[in-house]
């Protein structure tokens, strides 16, 4: 017994589902379900099962019955899509989300720069969409009054479509949001395809059990009617199998709703990865009932439609639940697919259509403006789509609605070339195309539709030309309309010149560039950005628009860095892109958020964000690009662990490189140095740096003292600039400037600790004649108490006391010479204080006088008694102590040591001169070695001329090594910059 | 670093299995031998397991990956 259905309980079902609908995704959006669930990539994969629509649902069996297994290649070509995921989805995906967009037209307008493409594509999806949206409300009246066997009203239809524009907007347009993400309506989507599963197997499993009595029972059917088998391979062989095939291939991912659901909901790009094949297969379960339905209606001999022949054997059951069960099935694949595209087109409708039109006064909130606007929106698309339903003919079977929008889709198909594989691509070229193409599309498919349909009739029927040709009304359009498209998409793109944003949105496109733009942006602040945006967009919006884009970049809001700034201008407008659109995004941040192009255009500028950039991307380079990059970042891994630090400086004097020893120099990390302007660096590294930057006179700067953390340091500084890279034999100018900090503090520490040891060693040398010294006037002092004890005389007592002091000031006076020679080894501030070059050299002499081999030797100062230097007083001494010791050591008893002074010019010549056995020429080169000595062991450092060396070296002198024509050696001291009278 | 960026690249040894896959896939139903498992002595049932056998290259390529 058949059970009847009112429409009022009908409608009340499927209201009651939708609520169930709404429940669900609300508790999706408000963390009431695990996101386990919500985020696993099963949900993802099932979501994309909106592309089952009522078409799927009903209209399978219609369209098998009539095309036999062509009704597969709706499945099978979104199979082939999905496969190419990783070849083809994921750019895509990569690309809508690096640049927030949105949809199909904002993809288009992005690429091609063009807000006339974007409206071109927004007026001829929704053209296109129109036709299938009707498709879905006749599906739900039909659904209806097969249930009902009572035609449904058309007020009932006008129901349905107001209740699912209120579910539209609770779904997607509930709340201001600025990123089009709806987790909620993703689980309920998700949702909807299981009820579409299990409905449709619900009715599959009673078709072959219920119908049939089992498989084999229905095996044996077929084999009694073998022409029920011969009619689904009769149209694969003859029919528009391939078109049919190329035309789902292209829905699969340009349909309004798959790319919403596909890039633009998507939350993680492994769950695409995952749909490559879990959506076919969710397309396989979902069409191995339609057979079996096809079959057991044919064999029930149902006077339905064979679209809903579902609905027929489910009523046929007897059931009271099985027809409710298909019934939702029904209600759930429309209302999803209506849903979804929708929305999709709102989105679309929003940024290209209304936004352009009447872009809200900034007092106005825009996100409330947006948010009304949309809704609005949503309410017209489907009350078109309602009104295309009431026009439009109801003899058409559901698949020709449903492929009329598959044709359009397709047309976009080479302007997808034009997006990831063909840079020469313009927006003349493409608009041409999408032109041409959607004529053919619109003079054999749509046009023939509405004339059927007794709207206007254009007196135009190709079908003549079709039969003339042995096409099929699909093959044929979508031949001409693609190849018309085509041509004149590769033709007019030929001959029209691309602009400098296109090459550039193409370069982006086709991964060739990294999107570095030269200049740097006028505004110089996060606050700045505010103050600029929210003369366009309002104050609240643009506070939040800032804000977000501090947020996703993880800055600071006091963020100052040129570098940093102009990456915040890139991600506002890409933030704003996914609010207002990709065109007119870059029109407010153009005309807010302006760049100076001369301010910063050298290579040095951009190398940090390029670097980010290629740290992002490398894996995407293949051969010779990853071959270069693996070069470039071996010099760059040298650049890091250079013992040396460096730091690179852009013209505008931002830290472009900050090396590892630079860290560990400076204390400050490479994440505070890099970006930051070289005299905002802390103290004392901003003005010590920035300093010997303007210096224009000074290359190097040597043992250059600073304080840090109140520790004493000495560097070398040094700088160079570097050369832009050459082009075609062309420099492009300044890259900037190298700046390289050697820290000598260790060398510094050692030298001391050296010169310690040497003048200990000299001491240990002048031992045996100190004794010596010190014993003669102490034996002296001795016997003159001894001779005083025995006589008492007053005067002898005077005289001797007399003698006493003078023997005691002169072993005070050694003792003294000693010491000030013998000063601790601790790192000493640099004395630099005028001293008498006669009298330092009178004291060396004294000193080196006390060694025994000094006791053998003339010493003669001869230097000018009024000579003054300014440096180090000890230090010289050391310098004359080690050359007389060498001198002695080299020289015969009894012969000549001098020292002598001439002044010629402003350089002053100190000469030591002996006679001894000179330096062989072999080893004049290494006399300055560290620890080259010629004594035998013991008896010398190695270190003593070294230490003479590097003491000249500081008070800006040289030292050289003379032979002396008599025999000899003449050791030439030259301190430049002297002044007679003074240094 | 906040901005969202995928690092999850095909190699392009694996798409190329893509690729070739596709082909392959291609090979089956739109060359020359459509009419041979299209043929009228055909089961009822091939051209669902061709589809299968496509989602289950799909599967396969997807699970190398991973």
């Amino acid at each position: 017994m058949m059970m009847q259905y009112s429409l009022l309980t009908l409608f009340i079902i499927a209201v009651g589902y939708l609520l169930v609908l709404f429940a669900i995704a609300y508790a999706a959006e408000h963390d009431w379900l695990p996101a386990g669930v919500v985020r696993h990539p099963l949900t993802y994969v099932l979501s994309l099962g909106v592309y089952a629509s009522s078409w799927t649902f009903y209209g399978s069996v219609g369209f098998a019955r009539t095309q036999g297994y062509n009704f597969l290649t709706i499945y099978i070509g979104v199979t082939l899509a999905f496969m190419l995921a990783p070849v083809l989805l994921s750019p895509i995906l990569r690309l809508t989300r690096e640049f927030q967009l949105s949809s199909l037209a904002d993809l288009f307008a992005f690429r091609y720069r063009s807000q006339f493409v974007g409206v071109l594509v927004t007026l001829f999806m929704l053209a296109g969409t129109l036709p299938y949206i009707a498709l879905q409300i006749r599906a739900v009246t039909e659904s209806m009054r097969v249930l009902t066997d009572a035609a449904a009203p058309t007020e009932l239809a006008f129901g349905f479509c107001v209740t699912l524009t209120l579910f539209a907007i609770l779904f997607g347009a509930r709340h201001i949001s600025a990123r089009e993400k709806h987790e909620g309506l993703v689980v309920a989507i998700a949702f909807e395809s299981i009820v579409k599963l299990i409905a449709l197997l619900a009715a599959g499993l009673f078709a072959v059990f219920g119908i049939f009595g089992g498989i084999g029972d229905m095996q044996r059917w077929l084999d009694l009617h073998p022409e029920a088998v011969e009619a689904l391979y009769a149209p694969v062989r003859e029919g528009p199998w391939a078109t049919l095939l190329l035309l789902s291939f292209s829905a699969a991912f340009l349909l309004p709703r798959q790319f919403h659901m596909t890039f633009t909901e998507n939350l993680d790009e492994r769950s695409l990865k995952v749909a490559s094949w879990g959506l076919p297969a969710f397309l396989f379960l979902l069409n191995l009932p339609i057979l079996p339905i096809l079959w057991a209606g044919d064999a029930l001999g149902l006077t339905a439609p064979v679209d809903y022949y579902s609905l027929g054997i489910a009523t046929w059951s007897g059931s009271s639940v099985l027809p409710v069960i298909v019934f939702i099935g029904g209600v759930s694949a429309a209302s999803a697919m209506m849903i979804v595209t929708t929305l999709a087109l709102s989105a679309m409708a929003l940024n290209h259509l209304l936004l352009p039109m009447s872009y809200p006064d900034p007092k106005v909130d825009i996100f409330r403006w947006v948010l009304w606007g949309r809704r609005m929106i949503i309410a017209v698309i489907i009350m078109l789509g309602y009104g295309f339903y009431l026009v439009l003919e109801h003899k058409q079977g559901l698949v020709q609605l449903g492929l009329i929008s598959f044709v359009a889709t397709a047309q976009f198909l080479p302007g997808i070339g034009g997006v990831f594989f063909w840079r020469r691509a313009t927006r003349m070229g493409f608009i041409a195309g999408l032109l041409g193409g959607g004529a053919v599309w619109f003079l054999t498919l749509l046009a023939p539709l509405l004339a059927s349909s007794g709207i206007v009739d254009l007196g135009l029927d190709p079908t003549p030309i079709m039969t003339m040709m042995g096409l099929e009304k699909w093959g044929f359009s979508t031949f001409w309309s693609l190849a018309i498209n085509a041509l004149l998409f590769v033709v007019v793109s030929l001959t029209t010149q691309p602009s400098a944003a296109e090459t550039e949105a193409a370069a982006a496109c086709c991964r060739e560039t990294l999107g570095v733009l030269p200049g740097v942006v006028v505004a110089t602040s996060p606050a700045e950005f505010r103050e600029q945006l929210a003369v366009i967009i309002g104050d609240e919006a643009a506070k939040q628009q800032v804000h977000q884009a501090l947020h996703d970049l993880g800055f600071e809001s006091d963020e100052r860095r040129p570098g940093e700034l102009r990456r915040l201008r890139d991600r506002i407008e890409r933030n704003l892109s996914g609010l207002l659109g990709p065109a007119l995004a870059r029109i407010i941040v153009d005309q807010r958020l302006t760049m100076d192009i001369s301010g910063q255009t050298d290579m040095a500028s951009n190398v940090r964000l390029i670097e980010q950039q290629l740290e992002l991307s490398n894996t995407r380079l293949q051969g010779l690009a990853a071959e270069l990059d693996t070069l470039r970042r071996y010099h760059r891994q040298i650049l890091q662990d250079i013992p040396l630090g460096v730091c690179s400086i852009g013209s505008d004097q931002e830290v472009v490189v900050w090396n590892l020893a630079m860290q560990i120099i400076s204390g400050i990390g490479h994440r505070e140095a890099v970006g930051t302007s070289l005299s905002a660096l802390p103290a004392p590294w901003g003005r010590l740096l920035s300093g010997f930057m303007d210096d224009v006179t000074e290359s190097h700067i040597h043992k250059h003292k600073v304080i840090i953390d109140g520790q004493r340091r000495w560097l070398n500084l040094h700088k160079s600039h570097i050369e832009g890279p050459i082009y075609h034999g062309l420099n492009d100018g300044s890259a900037g400037t190298v700046l390289l900090v050697e820290d000598l503090t260790e060398i510094e520490v050692l030298e001391a600790e050296l010169a310690h040891s040497e003048r200990l060693a000299s001491i240990g040398r002048l031992a045996a004649g100190v004794a010596h010294e010190i014993g003669n006037p102490v034996t002296g002092i001795a016997c003159i108490a001894q001779n005083l004890r025995a006589d008492g005389d007053d005067e002898l007592m005077s005289q001797g006391a007399e003698e006493i002091l003078k023997q005691t000031r002169r072993i005070n006076n050694i003792v003294q010479s000693l010491v000030s020679f013998s000063h601790g080894g601790e790192i000493e501030e640099d004395r630099h204080a005028p001293f008498n070059l006669y009298q330092c050299a009178e004291e060396a002499m004294q000193l080196v006088r006390l060694s025994r081999d000094g006791k053998q030797m003339q010493f003669e100062n001869i230097c000018h008694q009024e000579i003054e230097i300014v440096g180090n007083r000890q230090r010289f001494s050391q310098v004359f102590v080690n050359l007389l010791s060498n001198a002695c050591d080299a020289s015969r008893p009894g012969t000549s040591i001098r020292i002598e002074s001439h002044i010629d010019n402003d350089e002053l010549l100190l000469r030591v001169l002996d006679e001894g056995e000179g330096i062989s020429p072999e080893i004049m080169d290494r006399v300055l070695d560290p620890f080259f000595t010629t004594k035998p062991p013991g008896k010398g450092t190695g270190l003593g001329l070294p230490l003479a060396y590097n003491i000249v070296r500081q008070h800006r002198g040289s030292l050289s090594f003379h032979a002396r024509k008599r025999g000899g050696t003449a050791v030439h001291i030259r301190l430049a910059g002297f002044a007679e009278g003074g240094s | 670093m906040a901005e969202e960026h995928s690092k999850e690249i095909e190699h392009p040894r694996r798409a190329d299995r893509v690729l070739l896959s596709f082909i392959f896939a291609l090979l089956l139903l739109v060359s020359p031998l459509l009419l041979l498992w299209a043929g009228p002595l055909s089961p009822w049932y091939t051209p669902f397991v061709l589809w299968a056998v496509i989602i289950m290259l799909a599967f396969i390529l997807e699970r190398a990956r991973a």
